[in-house]
C-alpha cells in the first residue's frame, strides 16, 4: 500500500515538474516582452509619455494629473516612437500584437500603425496601416513633419510619406530591409537609414531618390541633419558624417560596438553614443575625438545637450549629467542601485524626465539630479 | 546571482552564439541550416559522453530480466533487492550513474544552444538590441562578419523563424520526433505500474514540447527537430531501432526491419 501511494506521488510530481521545466526552458532565452523606448516630450504645460503598457499618456506638468489616454480601450503591445507635436495633432507609430486564437491554438501577429491624435482630447483623428490592411508592419521611428506632410518609416522597408490632415498616403519609398529609425527631414530633402545597410536622401515632396550612401552595416539609428551635413551611426560601429547634398563621405570614426542612437550636435561637437558603453564627443568639422565618458553600460538612446550640459542615459546605469565642454561629470542617478533606461531623456523648465523600463516616470531635478517626484502613468490616479 | 549569470554567458552562452553567427554566414546566410550546423557541431563534442550514456542504459535495460527474477526472489527486503542489484550492475561492469551523469553534464551545453538561438533571433526589438552585447567585436574576423550578417535573414519558407510557425507543421514534426525518441528509450518496466508510466510519459513529453512550439519562435522547433532527428539517428545506430521496427511493421525506406535489429543480429550470429 505504501509503495503504491508512492508511485501515484512520483506520478503526481512528474506530471506537475515536466510542464513547469518546460515553461523554466521556453523562458531561458531571457524575457520576450516587448515594452518600448519612447522618450517623453513636452509641449508648454503638458508631459506626453507612452507607458511599458502600450498607452500613451498626457499629463498636466504642474499637477502631474492625467489629462487624457489612448487607447481608452484595448492598450497597444509597445510604444518605441517618440511623439511628434505638429499643429493641433501629435503624432506616432505603434507595435501591435494581434492574437489570433482557435480552440487552443493562438497566433500572434506583429503590427503597426501610424497615428494621429488630437493634442487636446487625445481623440484619433486618422490612422495608417502600414503595408497592407491585413498584414501590417511595425512602426518604431521618430515621425518627422514636413510642409504640409508627416513622415513615416516602418518594418515593412518602407517609408510613408502622409498628408498632415486627412493621413491618406502621397507616397511611398521602399528600401532593402526593414526600417527601425525615423526620417530626418531637412530643407525638402528626407533622408532615412534602412537595416539593408543604406542611407537614403529622397525628395520630400515627391519620393524620387536623391542619392544613397553604402555603409558598412545595417542602418537603425535615426539621421541627425545640420547644416549641409548629415551625421549617422550604423551596426559596422561606426558614425559617419556625409554631404547632405550628394551623400560624399566627409569621416567617419569608428567605436567598439553599435552605434544605434542619432547623433546630437551641438556647438561645433558631435555627440556619438555608442552600445561600447562610451559616450563620445567629437569635433563635428573633422571627427577627431575630444573626450569620451565611460557610462557603464550601452547607450541605446540619444543624449539630450542643452546650456552646456549633456544629459544622458545609459542601460541599467541610469541617467547622468556632463560637462558639455570636458565631459566631466556632474551627478549620476541614482546614486546606488540600478535603474534601466533605454529611452532619450527629455529636458524642460529645469526638470530632466525619464521614461524608465520598469514603468515609471522621473522627473529630476536638472541642476543637482534630485528625484523630484515619479509615477507610473496610468495609475497615479 | 549576477556574477553566476556573467559566467555563464562568457563560458556557454556567448561562445555558441558567436559559432551560430559564424555559420550563418558560411551557410549561406540560411539561419535554418545555421541551426542544424550549430546542433551538429555540439552533437559531435558531446558524443563521447551520449554514446557512453545510450550504452549504459542499453546495458541496463539488458539486465532488466536478471533484475525482475531478483525482484521475484526478495519479494519482501527491498534492501536486499538493491544489493543484488547493485552486486549484479558491478557482475556486468555497468555504473547506474552512467546513466543520468553525461545527461547532467550536456544539460548545460543544451541550454545554452537554446538560449544563443534565442538571442540570435531577437524576438523583440529589446532582444535585438541586446545582442549587441554578446558578439566579439573584439575579433576582427568575427566582427566583419557580424557586420555582414546582421540583420540576419529569418524568413526560411513559410516560417519567420522568430515567431511560431503559423500553420503548426513544427508542432506536428516536434510531437513526431519526440514520440520516436521516447519509443527508442524507453525501458521495458519490471512492475505494471512502471511500464504505465513509461507508457505515460512516451506521449506526455512529446505532447507538452508540441504545445511550447505552438507558443515559441519557430527556430527553436527547428532546433528540437534536428537535435532529434540526430539523437535516434546515434541511438539508432548504436542499440538497433527496437520499437521503431515493431511500431511501423511495413518500415521506412532506409530503417532496418524488426528482423534484422541488431539484437536479433547478434543472435542470429550465436546460432
Amino acid at each position: 500500500m505504501k509503495e503504491t501511494t508512492t508511485k501515484k506521488i512520483r506520478r503526481v510530481a512528474l506530471w506537475a515538474l515536466l510542464p513547469l521545466f518546460l515553461i523554466l526552458l521556453a523562458g531561458c532565452g531571457g524575457g520576450g516582452v516587448a515594452m518600448g523606448w519612447s522618450a517623453p516630450v513636452v509641449e508648454g504645460d503638458t508631459l506626453y509619455v507612452a507607458s511599458k503598457t502600450g498607452r500613451l499618456h498626457t499629463l498636466d506638468v504642474n499637477t502631474q494629473q492625467q489629462l487624457w489616454q489612448f487607447p481608452l480601450e484595448q492598450p497597444l503591445a509597445g510604444i518605441y516612437s517618440t511623439p511628434v507635436i505638429g499643429g493641433e495633432a501629435l503624432f506616432f507609430g505603434s507595435y501591435e500584437i494581434q492574437t489570433t486564437a482557435f480552440l487552443i491554438f493562438q497566433n500572434q501577429d506583429i503590427q503597426g500603425r501610424a497615428y494621429a491624435l488630437d493634442v487636446t482630447n487625445g481623440q484619433r483623428k486618422w490612422q495608417f496601416p502600414m503595408g497592407s490592411a491585413e498584414d501590417t508592419e511595425p512602426s518604431m521611428g521618430t515621425p518627422a513633419l514636413g510642409e504640409g506632410i508627416v513622415y513615416f518609416t516602418s518594418s515593412d522597408h518602407k517609408v510613408y510619406a502622409l498628408d498632415l490632415e486627412t493621413g491618406s498616403k502621397r507616397w511611398e519609398y521602399e528600401t532593402g530591409r526593414e526600417i527601425w529609425g525615423g526620417p530626418a527631414w531637412h530643407n525638402g530633402t528626407l533622408y532615412v537609414g534602412s537595416a539593408d545597410k543604406n542611407l537614403y536622401a529622397l525628395d520630400a515632396a515627391s519620393g524620387q531618390r536623391k542619392w544613397a550612401f553604402a555603409a558598412g552595416g545595417a542602418i537603425y539609428c535615426t539621421p541627425h541633419v545640420a547644416g549641409d551635413t548629415i551625421y549617422f551611426g550604423s551596426l559596422d560601429n561606426r558614425v559617419y558624417a556625409l554631404n547632405a547634398e550628394n551623400g560624399e563621405e566627409r569621416w567617419s570614426f569608428l567605436t567598439q560596438n553599435w552605434v544605434w542612437a542619432e547623433p546630437v550636435l551641438h556647438e561645433g561637437l558631435l555627440y556619438v553614443a555608442s552600445l561600447d558603453h562610451f559616450l563620445y564627443a567629437l569635433d563635428a568639422s573633422n571627427g577627431t575625438p575630444r573626450w569620451q565618458f565611460d557610462a557603464g553600460d550601452m547607450i541605446t538612446a540619444a543624449p539630450a545637450v542643452i546650456e552646456g550640459v549633456v544629459y544622458l542615459t545609459a542601460g541599467n546605469a541610469g541617467v547622468y549629467a556632463l560637462d558639455a565642454e570636458t565631459g566631466s561629470q556632474l551627478w549620476h542617478y541614482p546614486e546606488e542601485g540600478n535603474l534601466r533606461v533605454l529611452s532619450s531623456p527629455t529636458v524642460a523648465d529645469g526638470l530632466v524626465y525619464v521614461n524608465a523600463d520598469n514603468g515609471k516616470l522621473y522627473a529630476l531635478d536638472a541642476a543637482a539630479g534630485q528625484l523630484r517626484w515619479e509615477l507610473a502613468p496610468g495609475e497615479q490616479e | 546571482m549576477p556574477e553566476i549569470t556573467g559566467l555563464w554567458n562568457l563560458l556557454i552562452m556567448e561562445p555558441m552564439l558567436n559559432l551560430l553567427m559564424l555559420l550563418y554566414a558560411l551557410l549561406f546566410n540560411n539561419f535554418v541550416l545555421a541551426i542544424i550546423g550549430l546542433t551538429i557541431v555540439v552533437r559531435l563534442i558531446t558524443f563521447p559522453l551520449t554514446q557512453r550514456q545510450i550504452r549504459s542504459m542499453k546495458s541496463m535495460q539488458d539486465l532488466q530480466p536478471e533484475i525482475q527474477k531478483l525482484q521475484k526472489k526478495y519479494k519482501k527486503d527491498r534492501e536486499k533487492v538493491s544489493a543484488a542489484t547493485m552486486e549484479l550492475y558491478k557482475k556486468h561492469g555497468v555504473n547506474p550513474m552512467m546513466g543520468c551523469l553525461p545527461m547532467l553534464v550536456q544539460m548545460p551545453i543544451w541550454i545554452g544552444l537554446y538560449q544563443s538561438i534565442y538571442q540570435a533571433l531577437g524576438s523583440t526589438p529589446e532582444q535585438f538590441i541586446g545582442l549587441s552585447q554578446r558578439l566579439y567585436h573584439a575579433i576582427p574576423f568575427m566582427h566583419d562578419m557580424a557586420t555582414r550578417s546582421i540583420p540576419l535573414n529569418s524568413q526560411f519558407l513559410w516560417l519567420h523563424l522568430a515567431r511560431p510557425d503559423p500553420f503548426y507543421i513544427l508542432p506536428v514534426l516536434v510531437v513526431a520526433t519526440f514520440w520516436l525518441q521516447q519509443k527508442l528509450t524507453a525501458q521495458p518496466a519490471a512492475d505494471p505500474s512502471q511500464a504505465q508510466m513509461t507508457q505515460t510519459m512516451q506521449w506526455m513529453m512529446p505532447i507538452m514540447f508540441g504545445f511550447i512550439t505552438l507558443q515559441v519562435a519557430s527556430g527553436l522547433a527547428v532546433y528540437w527537430v534536428a537535435s532529434g532527428v540526430l539523437q535516434i539517428v546515434q541511438q539508432g545506430f548504436t542499440t538497433g531501432w527496437g520499437d521503431i521496427a515493431k511500431a511501423l511493421p511495413t518500415g521506412i525506406p532506409g530503417l532496418p526491419k524488426r528482423e534484422e535489429t541488431k539484437k536479433d543480429a547478434r543472435g542470429k550470429k550465436k546460432r
